[in-house]
């Protein structure tokens, strides 16, 4: 079938390129990952886009593109927010959730707003031009689990893996190392990364951007907004309060 | 990672995949590929697109000759391959076919500020290309009908309200339906008066207001290549004022990004790099915006049968559709201000 050769076509073409999709066989513990350790996982995330990069698909199907599309959603997320806010206000919170809301809502909306605005200082639309002349293409999930150095680059799961801009394969794995609680110089990490990859200053003020977006805390919202959840008013109360404390710690 | 190829596989399955059928169109076939709910061919003579026609031969010549006529401005619509007999199309077990040019582009996308851009800007083209052309199948003349045909569907919500409410066993769909349908009503009306109030039909008689208008700016139907936008798909090409294409575009490109009404204004400054549009048809952009056919579509769609979806998917597309509704209503408010309309 048509999609099995264009996956075949994209493992040949990873094949010819030195990328072995198949198990990790190094395991991690992510508590004891170390700065340096990071760092290493970056590099082997660049040497991965240097060698995908330009891969155009087989025939005319092609992976699927999610250029410029993180940023929207947070867009969508901070519009809604600032409504669910402004309807509480108006209307006095209706539970537990909603009082959490009020009383922390604006800060993160101040911190989500501040994210966006910050990316479209740095000549975002520049970015994404560029990354589509040079057809860049992201993993998706950059973890240690899915990305290693063995003999060669080996890949678990190509899942994820999209046409995108490269700078948010840093951004997943910084995002995912904070998540797990970890403290490093991560101003460090943005601008080796961007080092490794070869690219300019205004990208590392778009990781930056996208590192500080608050998006546990806009998704978490967004679910109690959409009742994405079989999850009461008490049990978002008790996620967003996980986010704030995790948060503080970061 | 790659995106479903199968969706039409029920359509899919109605083609005839045989040689004797590529051989009327001089075509040695290697491969075939589905995508959507035509074919690729790859063959002697380069990538090809076979598609089955379910209209009829006078609405393929209607598409043949708008081609023919937008290509002497605009080359980047796509080309049709002749038959052995130099015709667009042949007949093969009773179906029509015809085969064209494979655009080696990709997709547009919507949410990428650039890909909108390109294509707002291909569009203005295309409508200056397309200015001018005339048919006389009287279905694609919409031009001047729009009024009409918004007091039509408001009596079709009216009647499918009608019937939501003779079913003693309410669904789940109706629940939805007939909370919203009030609201939505109360939009057709809005629509029709602002429309009633402008200048539209004095816009329709003005030539250069009136185009061969794509009318399925579908994501799929933009291409991408060497950043320009190719267009493809005219199956529901109509000749109506540009303004009615252009509110299509932007209510797709913006639907997805909660009407987001910065890209809206973007879209319309590209456009207008190679278009003109004057007051009067903001203000008729304006009125053709707030007809709420999202909600009219869904639930025509359910109250006829005219798709073949599982309930559910009714369902959830209904409680999408009217999620949206205070984005519709912030954009349209902010609209008003930005284009100064009274």
């Amino acid at each position: 079938m048509a999609i099995d050769k264009a996956y075949d076509s994209l493992l040949d073409y990873l094949d010819q390129n030195g990328i072995r999709v198949g198990e990790i066989n190094t395991v991690v513990n992510y508590r004891d990952i170390t700065e340096e350790q990071a760092l290493e996982q970056l590099l082997i995330i660049s040497e991965f886009h240097k060698k995908i990069i330009g891969y155009n698909g087989y025939m005319n199907i092609r992976l699927d593109n999610k250029t410029g599309k993180i940023v929207e959603q947070y867009k969508i997320y901070n519009k809604k927010l600032k409504r669910d806010i402004k309807k509480i206000k108006l209307n006095k919170p209706e539970n537990q959730y909603e009082e959490l809301l009020l009383e922390v809502g604006d800060l993160y909306l101040d911190r989500a707003e501040a994210s966006v605005e910050e990316i479209y200082k740095w000549d975002y639309i520049d970015l994404i031009s560029r990354s589509m002349q040079r057809v860049e293409i992201c993993l998706g999930c950059t973890d240690f689990n899915n990305i290693a150095k063995e003999e060669g680059i080996v890949i678990s799961s190509l899942d994820n893996c999209c046409y995108n801009m490269v700078e948010n394969d840093g951004v997943y794995l910084i995002n995912k190392l904070k998540k797990k609680g970890l403290t490093m110089n991560w101003e460090n990490l943005i601008y080796k990364y961007c080092d490794f990859e070869g690219l300019e200053y205004k990208s590392a003020k778009f990781i930056s951007g996208l590192v500080s977006y608050p998006y546990e805390f806009m998704k978490c919202c967004s679910r109690y907004r959409e009742n994405k959840k079989d999850w009461d008013e008490l049990k978002y109360k008790q996620k967003l309060l996980k986010i704030i404390e995790r948060d503080n710690l970061t | 990672m790659f995106e479903s190829r199968y969706r039409d596989k029920k359509y899919l399955s109605q083609y005839s995949l045989s040689v004797e059928l590529f051989e009327e169109f001089n075509l040695k076939v290697q491969d075939v590929i589905p995508i959507r709910n035509v074919f690729i061919l790859c063959t002697d003579k380069g990538n090809k697109i076979l598609k089955k026609i379910d209209y009829s031969i006078n609405d393929l010549e209607f598409i043949n000759s708008a081609m023919k006529f937008i290509k002497g401005k605009f080359s980047r619509v796509f080309d049709f391959v002749k038959t052995k007999d130099n015709k667009i199309y042949t007949i093969f077990n009773g179906d029509v076919y015809c085969v064209m040019d494979l655009i080696d582009g990709r997709e547009c996308d919507f949410y990428n500020a650039v890909d909108v851009s390109i294509a707002a800007k291909g569009l203005g083209e295309l409508h200056s290309a397309a200015e001018g052309f005339k048919c006389n199948i009287n279905n694609k003349v919409v031009c001047g009908k729009t009024i009409d045909k918004f007091n039509r569907k408001l009596e079709e919500i009216e009647f499918f309200k009608s019937i939501a409410n003779l079913h003693e066993h309410k669904n789940e769909f109706d629940k939805v339906f007939l909370d919203n349908v009030n609201y939505y009503s109360d939009l057709i009306k809005k629509s029709i008066e602002i429309l009633n109030g402008s200048a539209y039909y004095k816009l329709c008689s003005e030539e250069d207001k009136v185009v061969l208008c794509h009318h399925d700016l579908a994501y799929h139907n933009v291409l991408i290549y060497n950043e320009e936008a190719y267009f493809i798909d005219f199956d529901y090409a109509i000749i109506d004022l540009k303004v009615h294409d252009l509110c299509n575009f932007i209510l797709k490109a913006i639907k997805e990004c909660a009407f987001d009404i910065e890209k809206a204004e973007l879209i319309i400054k590209d456009y207008c790099s190679n278009n003109l549009l004057d007051k009067r048809e903001f203000e008729v952009l304006y009125g053709l915006m707030i007809f709420p056919e999202d909600f009219y579509s869904i639930a025509r769609d359910y109250y006829t049968r005219r798709k073949e979806w599982e309930e559910e998917a009714f369902v959830e597309r209904i409680k999408k559709r009217v999620l949206n509704k205070e984005d519709k209503e912030e954009f349209l408010e902010e609209f008003k201000k930005r284009f100064c309309i009274d």
